[in-house]
């Protein structure tokens, strides 16, 4: 089974992970689940049960310029900085985590989408162009 | 005497949130000088609500804190009720306590399971931790799930929920959505009677102290979202009357404010809620309480981690209670007429007393608000315990190794530095 997990905050171009979901339904058969979750620290590993393909999408922020989609490995996050408080538990932890835990999927792909400093309600226009390019993206790869 | 000054940086304490440090300066095998510096900027959020419309602040400071929205957001209702002079009927009491419970049980079980465990049972992170103990790790994931579940029942959302309102919930649950939940709660409860064994066999250190307990005390029930704020050397007081007791005070290494009562350090949380409140527990709760080897009242503040686990046995025994008699009222909430006064709330979140005073104009707009959070009340006994904890532990100890002890101490109080105002960086300096 697939499960596609957007993950954001209801600020700005937080959401774009949102906004991936939203523009998946309806385009994709449907055993694949889809999830919009806010900021689930280490209760994402609590979605990454009795699956087998998990793909991730997030809001990134890197050098490059706003817009641009990034796919990583999960195997290449840089775990040095993942902080776990009671507060905040980083993606990379959590995926270190549940590796430790044998719950890692089999396969796990990881969709970014640069944004910049939009904080204001609702999506900027670069990250709104940005989510649906990434959504045609994935319906292309799990097609 | 040869001299030896020492300074360690860590950029990051983990498994706490906000950021200090520590300074430590030991001479000739005595502690000359020791102070929890918090750096954060501190958050000007009684600033931020003054002129806004009373109905606005429960929203705003559920954003003071990620972790407990609950409690802010249940004490600043209460605070603004008792302006109003308005007293919520039954179902909105029993239902704010269930939506507490579902905040008492994502934060104890995280604390617990993925923050604190590790320090006992000698792992540096719940990420080496899992390997070998994947069954414990797992149980702490499923019941903060839990939690976040109980919270969207009556919070709509886990993070910042937005349910809640002055005067009850904007929506009542479906009786079948408080089925569905029923049903999960009454499935865990067996894995939360054995957590609570499973702490209790916890190798604790036995480091016996001094402390004066805070914490809310109520007729019949434990205490979370109401009752008189008491202390085990006889406060007993209505929490209109904290500001008459309790003195906040700057301390120049710090951004937060260090409470004392009668100038006294005091415990806030659930040791302190527990030492106080052994006969409130129900009844099977108590009886697990009773099958440990551990005696309470405690004063090892390392039995904190078993408080946090009695706590969430309690948190879903209550929630189980309060939502098998459930009925769908005629209103989620009481209509709100705003007036001028001053009113003042106070509920136990999950790391302790949450106090807050609000001063509210005609037209129900802000004029002033106080608000005091239980990491800010428990800063000064975190210092006094620390001093003691290292001079039990052995300042011969080599840096590394005062520097593990230390985070343990501080660790076990799950402050949120945060909210009281990220960690932790220790200076230590010997001669």
């Amino acid at each position: 089974m697939i499960r596609i997990v957007g993950l954001g905050s209801p600020f700005g171009d937080d959401r774009v992970g949102w906004r991936v979901i939203e523009l998946l339904q309806g385009r994709l058969p449907q055993e694949i689940d889809l999830v919009a979750l806010d900021r689930p620290g280490a209760s994402l590993i609590n979605w990454m049960q009795e699956i087998d393909h998990l793909i991730l999408v997030d809001a990134v922020s890197s050098a490059a310029p706003p817009g641009t989609l990034i796919k990583v490995d999960p195997a290449q996050l840089d775990t040095s900085g993942g902080r776990l408080t009671s507060h905040d538990l980083a993606l990379s932890t959590s995926l270190r985590l549940a590796a430790s835990l044998g719950c890692l999927p089999a396969r796990a792909d990881i969709y970014g989408v640069e944004i910049g400093g939009h904080t204001e309600e609702g999506l900027s226009a670069v990250a709104e162009a940005a989510a649906v390019e990434l959504a045609s993206v994935i319906v292309d790869a799990v097609s | 005497m040869t001299e030896r000054s020492v300074s360690i940086h860590v950029p990051a304490m983990t498994r706490v949130e906000g950021e200090g440090s520590l300074r430590l300066r030991i001479e000739n095998d005595r502690i000359e000088e020791l102070a929890l510096d918090i750096f954060e900027p501190p958050r000007y959020f009684e600033k931020f609500l003054e002129g806004r419309r009373y109905h606005e602040v429960i929203d705003m400071v559920a954003r003071i804190c990620g972790i407990c929205p609950i409690a802010y957001q249940m004490s600043a209702a209460q605070a603004l009720e008792n302006v109003f002079d308005i007293q919520p009927g039954q179902w909105v009491r029993d239902m704010r306590r269930v939506f507490y419970c579902g905040e008492w049980l994502q934060s104890h079980a995280l604390h617990v399971h993925l923050l604190a465990a590790p320090d006992f049972l000698g792992f540096d992170s719940v990420v080496s931790m899992a390997e070998e103990h994947p069954d414990t790790v797992r149980r702490g994931l499923r019941l903060q799930g839990l939690g976040n579940d109980l919270i969207r029942l009556l919070g709509g959302r886990s993070v910042h929920p937005v349910g809640a309102c002055v005067g009850g919930f904007f929506r009542a649950p479906e009786q079948a959505e408080v089925d569905r939940m029923l049903g999960q709660l009454r499935s865990a409860l067996p894995e939360a009677g054995d957590l609570v064994g499973w702490a209790a066999a916890l190798p604790m250190p036995d480091d016996q102290q001094a402390f004066i307990n805070v914490s809310l005390r109520h007729e019949t029930d434990y205490p979370l979202a109401e009752g008189r704020i008491v202390s085990d050397d006889g406060l007993d007081i209505p929490v209109n009357e904290y500001e008459q007791h309790f003195a906040e005070e700057h301390r120049p290494q710090s951004t937060a404010l260090f409470s004392a009562l009668g100038g006294q350090p005091y415990l806030v949380g659930p040791l302190a809620r527990l030492n106080l409140n052994m006969d409130r527990l129900p009844a099977s709760s108590l009886a697990l309480v009773k099958q440990s080897n551990i005696s309470f009242p405690s004063s090892n503040m390392f039995h904190s981690l078993f408080a946090r686990a009695v706590e969430i046995h309690v948190a879903i025994v209550e929630a189980i209670r309060l939502l098998e008699d459930y009925q769908l009222p005629s209103s989620p909430h009481l209509e709100v007429t705003p007036n001028a006064g001053t009113g003042f709330g106070a509920t136990e979140a999950p790391r302790g007393l949450l106090w807050h005073r609000y001063e509210v104009d005609g037209d129900g707009l802000v004029k002033s608000a106080r608000i005091v959070p239980p990491t800010s009340q428990n800063q000064a006994r975190i210092e006094a315990d620390l001093r003691r904890s290292l001079v039990n532990f052995g300042l011969q100890h080599p840096d590394d190794a005062l520097r593990l002890r230390a985070e343990t101490v501080i660790r076990n109080y799950d402050p949120c530095i945060s909210c009281a105002t990220h960690f932790l960086k220790l200076d230590v300096k010997r001669q």
